[in-house]
């Protein structure tokens, strides 16, 4: 093991509180970590606690009303917890549990090993049912975009192109920088990243595409895949 | 015993964007296996959840990682989806510096046949096999690859052990019909265990009613606080619904043994 991704996160944290999406992270005094929501009002003893990190996996599965979470970056995270961790090992996959690969993905992009890929060659790639997503336009592709990445839905910070040197337009420009303004947090603040549009997106984008296709069916319409999802 | 500690573990599922049981097997069998210490790390990663296929060799810091699929059968996903995914070339590739090595699926370890016969005997405790009929379902169709395949191939190498009075294939979407289950099955008692890897849409809300166990489909099998009540009196038998295949906790025995297959078969002198 050349880069211990544990041993860093715990370097980064020694320093004091830190966010991660809608998490504050807390190191304890004598060793140890405490999570919850960043955005908690007081007092803070009324909140329910648990320990280990297998209880981060049930508290990012559901919102506060019960909804299932498959986008653990939705600005969603149920409140009136607090999470106990016994060391970085436990902190570690807590985090990865509330924010799936976001730590992994952070040490890529300090490294410099994180290569964002434009949305064109995402959609490009796909077979079967999701074949239909690389005949999005352009105009349908933005409007997708602002609906399904902006802040409200996720809150990953985009690193992607729509094609390469055609940025993604119509975000405010803090969701298309990895670094936050300097004083817009109380504390440091580990970025989500989005290096590559999700399978939510692309499954989106079939929708768009196969919307505009039944209202206006096209006599050259490209044969549909036989493969197995299609 | 396996023992890998300068390797990783990476469990692909195919997760679900509206079912909150779809990726759990994966995640409790990724953690029992954490937990044996086997392996440098464990991860999860999934097509339709997160950590995604493109995300999740982010997270790892072993330079050598071996991939299992958490899938029922080969076909499309193990063989077009995955392998695109995470750029994987053949049975060993070196992606982002890693040496990936790409293992055969869960579901078709030869101990597969022992898993569906423990979950079959666990399902109807005292119930004499010469008066059951086992039925493996499966999705059918060609939506879930090779599973139906898959399901028959199990089929017969329960039937070739002489157990029970009948063992059967049926499907959800091709015949033999699995809502037809008492029309080809003679028995008294009625064993039924999905050929499936999580407690899913299929397993836990759409074959119950097709049993005719359920009038609608309900909600999800975490969120249910109705336990399924074995036997069910239905069409004048006894009839008993197991949990998928894909739940059964010795399961991550075969996951770990499918790392030891790949070495088996692929000699270290044969890596880049």
């Amino acid at each position: 093991m050349k880069d211990n991704l544990t041993e860093r996160l715990a370097a980064h944290l020694a320093d004091g509180p830190h966010h991660l999406g809608q998490i504050l992270i807390t190191p304890i005094s004598g060793g140890g970590y405490e999570l919850r929501h960043r955005d908690e009002p007081p007092p803070f003893p009324a909140l329910r606690e648990s320990t280990g990190p297998d209880a981060a996996r049930q508290l990012a599965l559901y919102t506060d009303t019960g909804e299932f979470r498959p986008l653990k970056s939705a600005p969603t995270l149920r409140r009136g917890w607090r999470l106990l961790l016994a060391d970085t090992q436990e902190l570690h996959l807590a985090l990865d549990y509330l924010y799936p690969a976001m730590v992994g993905i952070w040490r890529s992009h300090q490294n410099g090993t994180l290569t964002a890929v434009p949305l064109d060659q995402t959609l490009a790639r796909q077979t079967g049912m999701y074949a239909a997503a690389k005949r999005i336009q352009n105009d349908e592709a933005r409007a997708l975009i602002q609906r399904t990445c902006s802040s409200a839905k996720c809150l990953k910070r985009i690193l992607w192109e729509m094609a390469p040197g055609q940025p993604v337009d119509g975000l405010p420009s803090g969701k298309m920088s990895p670094v936050l303004d300097p004083g817009t947090t109380a504390c440091d603040e580990i970025p989500l990243l989005c290096h590559e549009a999700c399978n939510i997106l692309v499954a989106e984008a079939r929708q768009v595409v196969k919307q505009r296709e039944r209202d206006a069916p096209q006599p050259e319409r490209q044969t549909q895949s036989t493969s197995p999802e299609s | 015993m396996l023992s890998k500690p300068d390797s990783a573990l990476i469990l692909v599922g195919h997760g679900s964007t509206v079912n909150p049981d779809s990726s759990s097997p994966t995640f409790a069998h990724a953690e029992t296996i954490r937990r044996q210490g086997l392996f440098g790390e464990v991860h999860c990663a999934f097509w339709k959840e997160e950590p995604s296929l493109r995300q999740v060799l982010h997270m790892v810091d072993c330079d050598e990682v071996y991939v299992v699929p958490n899938f029922i059968s080969e076909g499309y996903f193990t063989r077009t989806v995955i392998p695109r995914e995470l750029e994987i070339q053949g049975p060993v590739s070196v992606i982002q510096n890693k040496t990936v090595k790409y293992c055969d699926p869960v579901g078709s370890h030869h101990r597969m046949t022992e898993l569906l016969l423990h979950r079959a005997a666990e399902i109807a405790p005292g119930v004499p096999p010469a008066q059951i009929s086992l039925l493996i379902v499966g999705h059918g169709t060609s939506l879930n690859d090779n599973s139906a395949l898959a399901a028959k191939r199990e089929v017969d190498c329960i039937r070739q052990r002489g157990i029970y009075a009948e063992v059967l294939s049926t499907y959800m979407e091709e015949a033999p019909w699995i809502a037809d289950w008492d029309q080809f099955t003679a028995q008294p008692h009625v064993v039924v265990v999905p050929f499936f890897i999580a407690d899913g849409l299929h397993s836990f809300q759409d074959i119950p009613v097709l049993l005719g166990i359920d009038r609608e489909t309900g909600s999800a099998a975490s969120q249910s606080n109705v336990f399924r009540q074995n036997p069910h009196h239905l069409r004048n038998r006894l009839l008993y619904y197991a949990s998928s295949i894909g739940t059964e906790p010795l399961l991550a025995e075969l996951i770990v043994d499918q790392v030891a297959n790949f070495d088996a078969a692929h000699p270290k002198r044969l890596s880049p």
